[in-house]
């Protein structure tokens, strides 16, 4: 019998992947730095999930109480991996709870961080409370205290969702699209129009990256059906006139400056790589690609491949990611890291 | 992680780089920094027989040839006067000089354009990296400091209300000023506070100021004078709106637009105002006791000297 | 009024008719251009690439007209039709006609830098207009600006000298553009200055105005600059001829030029 795989990260992918593994009789160590498994979509506490339009905390948390329920994953907790030795089949973990693993393979599951708004000061976040983050907004939505201004807590009647915060802006090194921001933010801006059809949403933007059949079901819907608004134009600045915001630019399809007031401004922020990715690409041995993510080998050979044998990523580890593909990623990535942990030589490039 | 001792030892000593302006029009701030410097213990040593950064005006003919100037500039502080830190004062050599030092550390083409024309000229070529350029104001923060100037000056400032002008050169590309923006204690680029932090230090109240970073066309003082007076106008105004008495400055060319804008607006346009313009180095003179002939307030172009007796500063 | 209907209004547009009758009504006179053809004929494909080879446009390719660079400029606050991101545009698709409506605009940006900082392609916008205006002046479009001709001076003056000295920018300035030395607004200025100008003073100035403040050992310094200039002057020079003759030749079409930050 070969060895368990270890598991680093408990999001949607580690959680699919501990999943996919036990329901094929093998066993896996999932290690979690938190104390809570869920990743992102728990612990920033999403609303309703694109594309099924389920609530975060019932589709993730299946998926969670189902490997917590498993006796095939031994979940650890609030613990992170030191070092990691050895060769497919046979490797060693040390972990900082003091204890070693003896695991065949490893896939790491360890997902994004939020783009910290900050970082693009002209935008107003930190310096008025009613400018917010679409994770913010999320949590407004699924705590069921509804869409409120912080400043407040008045209904706002006009809110505007600036597109492209953090990502695609060279200016700050994040020459990524962080993909998902433009359905999240159309699904966001028809959230709002439902709890507060008297409000105006507009959303700002440089290009729409509904990819695929999104475009249909968020932007068209968003439209046509929620009258969501759309403006052509990257914002100069946010400032405030002591009563409301003022969101300042150039529409540029009608070349004309605008200065306009809005009660609340969302960042529709990206997704930068994990904060802990140069420390996993020491620890594992696996290369990082040139914006930090964890960079994939083989892609047409073995999904999910790295640039150590027997070592595995999936999902928003190795660039921005939607929570299903992350899920559909850490499946394949299973599949090949039980073949590891077997000694398994037939993992081999297809070239 | 720099030791702040280390670092405030080293920089008690630099080379001084003042150009062409502080040696014209901008004097009263050559003759600031020199008083301060003095009064604070601090030691200047001059640049070995600089030359002009090249300014914007030659960065528009060909921006290679300003790399070359400034980078002269930083070849006779590192081999002819031997210190590797050169403090300039004013925003545009501050400026020119960074963005040389980012240019040959990353274009191969500009590194060439250097070798060139300094193996024609006939003195060693710069190599990036071997200077560190700061701006008058590191230079006092990171020497003497809030804590410092708070001890020397004893609140000298207390009731004075200045307006903090940056202007565009001192933030302005980001990319060539990799020390800012680095979290807690780094300046700013955005909201710079450099100068707030010493003045207030000297116990000055700043007043909020939305326009620290906005331009004062001094690209254009001559050839379109009216955009500048407009936008010194607005500067001016602005100052004035949130209650400010002083205009802080840190460059000659903002300086001498703001001082001569000040007079044009109000010839031109009808526009008076009548917030003061001194540069900070002027201000934290007064703070530390220093008599206003000896800090060049007497050769600014505005007049302030009655107002400063006013204060009691004088 | 939106954008594509601005053209209508422009005096070139209105066509004046004495006689014209249309469907049995008398329509005579001065009429706007609903019955002028609106089409876009022609672009000028070379354009962005003599653009692209002054220093200065070499990232003009990475636009995709977001707008930032507009949003943020100080001109732009005064001045609404001073708008990069559509010259950029303009430049990027070839309609040389419609940029040059604004000729006489495009060297008045301040270098403030406000584009630069906020463009998230990194175009470096500001160095876009310079090379916009010295392609206008190049192509003969526009006569020298003020702003260049005071760049020039003042290059001058740190080739020969390696230092300027500001009044003697002015003046020559003020003479080579033909303006009267004394402006009221200078005049003024310098009163306040006499009025508390210490003797020592006025002598520096004067002695500095007569003896150049100068670098010593200039002078190879100098000479090397000056080759540099005529270097990059033929340079430029060929690089707007050789533009020019490939967009004309089918055989031959415009290949971008590679630019090492890529």
């Amino acid at each position: 019998m070969s060895k368990p795989i270890l598991i680093v990260g408990g999001g949607p992918a580690g959680l699919a992947a501990a999943h996919a593994a036990a329901s094929v009789g093998h066993s896996s160590v999932l290690v979690e730095k938190t104390a809570i498994l869920g990743g992102a979509p728990i612990q920033s506490g999403y609303a309703k999930l694109v594309p099924s339009g389920q609530w975060a905390k019932d589709a993730i948390g299946g998926m969670v109480s189902r490997v917590e329920s498993n006796p095939k994953v031994e979940k650890k907790l609030n613990t992170v991996v030191k070092s990691f030795d050895g060769t497919p089949g046979n490797f060693v973990a040390e972990l900082s709870d003091g204890t070693r693993a003896e695991v065949g393979s490893a896939i790491l599951t360890t997902g994004f961080t939020h783009f910290d708004s900050v970082n693009k000061p002209e935008w107003g976040f930190g310096l008025f409370p009613d400018v917010v983050t679409t994770t913010q907004v999320e949590q407004m939505i699924s705590s069921g205290k509804g869409v409120r201004c912080p400043s407040d807590n008045r209904k706002p009647k006009r809110v505007a969702i600036l597109l492209c915060v953090g990502s695609r802006d060279r200016q700050i090194g994040r020459e990524w699209c962080s993909k998902i921001c433009c359905t999240v933010s159309a699904n966001l801006a028809m959230e709002i129009r439902e709890e507060l059809p008297e409000t105006h949403v507009y959303i700002y933007y440089m290009d729409i990256r509904t990819y695929g059949l999104y475009e249909s079901d968020y932007y068209w819907k968003s439209q046509e059906e929620f009258k969501v608004k759309y403006i052509k134009a990257r914002i100069a600045e946010v400032t405030s006139d002591g009563k409301q915001l003022i969101v300042k630019g150039e529409d540029t399809l009608v070349k004309r400056p605008i200065t306009i007031p809005f009660d609340m401004v969302v960042h529709a922020i990206g997704m930068d790589p994990n904060v802990d990715n140069m420390t996993l690409s020491a620890v594992f041995g696996v290369d990082l690609h040139r914006h930090g993510y964890i960079e994939r080998k083989d892609t047409y050979g073995v999904m999910g491949a790295t640039s150590r044998a027997g070592v595995f990523v999936a999902g928003a580890a190795i660039g921005p990611e939607t929570i299903d593909d992350s899920i559909a990623q850490a499946n394949a990535a299973a599949l090949n890291a039980i073949a590891a942990a077997a000694g398994n030589s037939t993992l081999q490039a297809a070239e | 992680m720099v030791d702040v001792t280390e670092r405030a030892k080293q920089l008690r000593e630099v080379a001084y780089y003042p150009g062409c302006a502080l040696e014209g029009s901008g004097n009263g701030y050559d003759v600031s920094t020199r008083a301060i410097a003095h009064n604070l213990g601090l030691k200047l040593r001059d640049v070995k027989d600089w030359n002009c950064c090249g300014a914007m005006e030659v960065k528009n003919i060909d921006p290679k040839i300003q790399t070359y100037l400034s980078s002269r500039v930083l070849s006779q502080a590192v081999n002819a006067t031997r210190n590797n830190v050169v403090m300039a004062p004013c925003n545009g050599c501050y400026h020119n000089l960074k963005k040389a030092e980012y240019d040959l550390a990353n274009d191969q083409n500009s590194r060439d354009v250097v070798e060139k024309i300094s193996a024609k000229a006939g003195h060693k070529t710069y190599e990036a990296g071997q200077a560190e350029t700061i701006h008058a104001l590191d230079w006092i923060k990171e020497t003497i400091g809030e804590e410092g100037l708070r001890e020397r000056t004893k609140g000298k400032l207390a009731g004075l209300k200045i307006a903090n002008y940056y202007g565009c050169m001192y933030v302005r590309p980001r990319h060539i000023f990799p020390e800012k923006d680095q979290g807690p204690g780094s300046e700013s680029t955005s909201k710079p506070h450099f100068m707030d932090d010493l003045l207030a230090a000297a116990g000055a109240e700043n007043v909020e100021f939305p326009l620290k970073t906005a331009c004062c066309g001094g690209a254009h003082t001559l050839s379109d004078s009216d955009m500048s007076t407009k936008l010194v106008l607005n500067i001016l105004q602005a100052a004035e709106a949130n209650g400010a008495e002083v205009i802080a400055t840190e460059c000659p060319t903002c300086h001498s637009g703001l001082e001569m804008h000040q007079i044009r607006a109000e010839k031109r346009f009808g526009k008076k105002t009548n917030v003061r313009i001194l540069y900070f180095t002027q201000l934290l003179g007064l703070a530390l006791g220093i008599g206003p002939r000896k800090l060049g307030i007497h050769t600014n172009i505005s007049e302030s000297i009655p107002f400063l007796v006013e204060k009691g500063l004088t | 009024m939106p954008i594509h209907e601005k053209s209508l209004i422009r005096p070139e547009n209105i066509t004046t008719h004495d006689e014209l009758v249309i469907e049995g009504v008398d329509v005579s006179g001065h009429w706007s251009t609903f019955i002028e053809t609106r089409v876009i004929a022609d672009y000028n494909e070379a354009m962005e690439e003599e653009i692209a080879s002054l220093p200065g446009g070499e990232n003009i390719h990475r636009c995709w007209q977001c707008g930032s660079c507009t949003n943020s400029c100080t001109v732009h606050a005064i001045e609404p039709r001073f708008n990069p991101r559509y010259w950029i545009y303009l430049i990027r698709t070839g309609m040389e006609s419609e940029l040059l409506r604004d000729k006489d605009l495009i060297w008045q940006c301040v270098s403030c830098n406000k584009c630069t900082y906020a463009c998230p392609r990194d175009v470096v916008p500001e160095g876009v207009m310079k090379a916009t205006a010295h392609w206008l002046e190049m192509k003969g479009h526009v006569p020298e600006s003020p702003s260049m001709i005071f760049d020039k001076i003042f290059t001058e003056q740190i080739v020969e000298h390696g230092r300027i000295e500001d009044t003697k920018v002015l003046m020559q300035f003020l003479k080579r553009t033909n303006q009267p030395l004394m402006q009221d607004w200078l005049k003024q200025i310098v009163m306040n200055i006499a009025a508390r100008l210490p003797m020592k003073w006025g002598l520096k100035s004067a002695w500095s105005f007569v003896f150049h403040p100068r670098t010593r050992g200039w002078k190879k310094a100098g000479a090397a600059i000056q080759d540099y200039i005529i270097e990059v002057e033929q340079h430029h020079k060929a690089a707007l001829g050789a533009g020019a003759s490939r967009a004309a030749s089918n055989d031959n079409p415009p290949q971008r030029k590679l630019h090492a930050a890529e």
